[in-house]
């Protein structure tokens, strides 16, 4: 039954318009980072520097930049209002009223919104590409299609911490602000900052052990994400920039992509959860 | 089997008790009307046969079914007008009907629900955009898909027009002839009166009463009365009436053309002795007009006048 479900909501997105939206702002930057790449892209240097220059990791690079910082809010924003949104506008009793149940709810809001971000983040890769092969550089196809598919998943991960709050909060509003204080939180690595607060005695805490610091630095949804993809494809390393931190020195056991892939794994299930848990428990 | 079966159901929101060790058995088949003023409880008892809300305490059953266990057998066997139900997103009103169809596995043509609930015609429009009343036929349509074996309606004619609650009616007496069981809630006691075999009294979240029309009405006191009008009035007249076994009250007025007029509220057997003692004092009697207790009535008389 939630089959039914997850295809009202890919319905919905196009009968709310969000899947346009979503695949007309993902196009416009595919489009511009395809035209960055392009544009730059110049055989007689990429001749005189030989085999050591490859344009397509350039080219990655700036793919993986714009879809690191847009796939997961995109994400998260599409999925938070879900549940919530159908429970404040009574449609969830017309739901509950057929024969559903609050996991077909939860499960059906997830896979929707995993097909329309899918939809999107695909949008900006093809877009980029095409600008990119239009103007005649060099595309690194099967290392794209794999990033699509990395940046696919991340984007689920997403989706399923924002059905996460969206099943379990009773307001629009406060799921709004947990969605975005939830990414924010994971893009600034918050909890590396109360980390080394708590180090410092701020909450009167103490023998708060320095050693797990850069343990508490990997535990983040990028951080855990760079680990995997740099630790099997260490050259697009520079692409993260800000986003998941420096690469850890001290524990290079938590750096490892298996570590990342567990990480990612929590982050993929345990919001999710937990927000199913009080959505099933809940009086509506 | 009970159709549905409330044992000592507690439900409380915070520090307010909705529901007070509700006791309720409604035998398959019977169309039966839930009665009580706003707050009563009525739309949390529905709640908790659909499991949007989790009793407190206590144990409800739908054709044996657990309300929290196996919510999902319920609901393929209910159709359910719910209280604050809103549109499916942005679909249209044809849309929320095949994808009702769809989940509940009907055969139905949405054309002529649409047709039937008197929506023909306004199947194209989104569903945001209908009247209350629109909204609450269409509910009413989706509820029907199916064939439930039994329909549970929260306060169906709230919105509809006189057309819309003779709709309302045929689709409850259609149901009942295909063997269906009818819950519903409602505050107006004209429609339950019109519709209901058995009637519930729900007052602040306790059962006050249970029975038929008739059997309430014998059981509660609540009585009917009788209006002579007379040529004049003797002296003796309203002594000898206040007198009678079974009278409450009289009073003693005049009509539009100035006619006077003896009104006594009293029960059914001592209608006619008031009749006949207007005659014992001598008076000319020109008119006589009996009434029974309106459920009004019944229900000042269960709730303590708080209606």
């Amino acid at each position: 039954m939630w089959r039914l479900i997850a295809r009202k909501d890919v319905a919905d997105s196009i009968r709310e318009r969000q899947l346009h939206i979503g695949v007309g702002l993902f196009a416009v930057v595919g489009l511009i980072a395809g035209f960055i790449y392009g544009d730059n892209y110049d055989p007689a240097i990429a001749e005189a520097a030989g085999g050591e220059f490859d344009p397509g990791l350039q080219f990655l690079g700036i793919i993986v930049g714009a879809a690191l910082f847009l796939a997961p809010i995109a994400a998260i924003m599409l999925a938070q209002g879900r549940i919530v949104d159908k429970r404040s506008r009574g449609e969830l009793v017309v739901l509950l009223g057929m024969p559903f149940s609050r996991r077909d709810v939860v499960l059906g809001s997830v896979a929707g919104r995993v097909a329309v971000t899918t939809a999107v983040v695909t949008c900006l890769f093809a877009a980029a590409t095409g600008v990119a092969a239009l103007l005649l550089a060099p595309i690194p196809l099967l290392r794209l299609l794999a990033f699509l598919g990395v940046f696919v998943a991340f984007a689920a991960i997403f989706v399923s911490i924002g059905t996460g709050i969206s099943a379990a909060v009773a307001s629009t509003t406060r799921a709004a602000i947990l969605a975005v204080g939830f990414y924010l939180f994971f893009v600034f690595r918050i909890h590396t900052v109360i980390w080394s607060l708590l180090l410092n005695g701020a909450y009167g805490t103490r023998n708060v052990p320095t050693a797990l610091r850069p343990v508490a630095a990997q535990l983040g949804p990028f951080s855990a994400l760079r680990n995997v993809v740099t630790g099997i494809y260490p050259d697009i390393t520079g692409a993260f920039g800000y986003f998941g931190g420096r690469p850890p020195t001290e524990t290079t056991a938590l750096a490892e992509p298996a570590v990342g892939v567990v990480v990612l794994a929590f982050w993929a299930a345990v919001p999710l959860y937990l927000g199913y848990l009080r959505f099933e428990g809940a009086d509506l | 089997m009970a159709a549905i079966e409330l044992r000592d159901v507690t439900k409380s929101f915070g520090s307010v008790t909705a529901l007070d060790g509700l006791d309720l058995e409604i035998r398959e088949g019977e169309v039966f009307g839930f009665l009580g003023p706003n707050g009563a409880g009525k739309s949390t008892t529905i709640d908790i046969l659909l499991d949007y809300v989790r009793p407190t305490s206590g144990e409800a059953r739908v054709f044996g079914y657990d309300t929290q266990e196996t919510p999902t057998a319920i609901r393929e066997r209910v159709g359910i007008l719910p209280d604050g139900y809103g549109a499916l997103g942005r679909m249209t009103g044809r849309e929320q009907l095949e994808f009702t169809i769809e989940a509940r596995r009907g055969r139905e043509d949405p054309d002529a629900i649409l047709e039937r609930v008197g929506l023909a015609g306004d199947g194209d429009r989104q569903v945001n955009t209908y009247s209350k009343g629109m909204a609450q036929r269409l509910m009413l349509g989706m509820a029907l898909v199916g064939d439930p074996e039994l329909l549970i309606l929260d306060e169906p004619t709230t919105g509809l027009d006189p057309a819309g609650a003779r709709m309302m009616r045929e689709i409850v007496d259609e149901a009942v002839d295909r063997g269906a069981t009818v819950f519903f809630s409602s505050h107006i006691l004209g429609q339950v009166e019109a519709v209901a075999d058995r009637v519930g009294i729900l007052y602040e979240g306790d059962l006050v009463a249970v029975d038929s029309i008739d059997n309430l009405r014998h059981t509660s006191g609540a009585t009917g009365g009788v209006t002579v009008t007379l040529d004049a009035v003797p002296e003796q007249l309203d002594g000898a009436i206040t007198g009678i076994d079974g009278v409450n009250s009289v009073t003693v007025d005049t009509d539009d053309s100035g006619q006077p007029v003896v009104d006594a509220t009293c029960t059914a057997p001592a209608k006619g002795n008031v009749v006949k003692a207007c005659f014992d004092v001598g008076a000319d009697v020109r008119d006589v007009d009996t009434r029974e207790a309106s459920l009004e009535d019944l229900f000042v008389s269960y709730t303590g006048g708080d209606a």
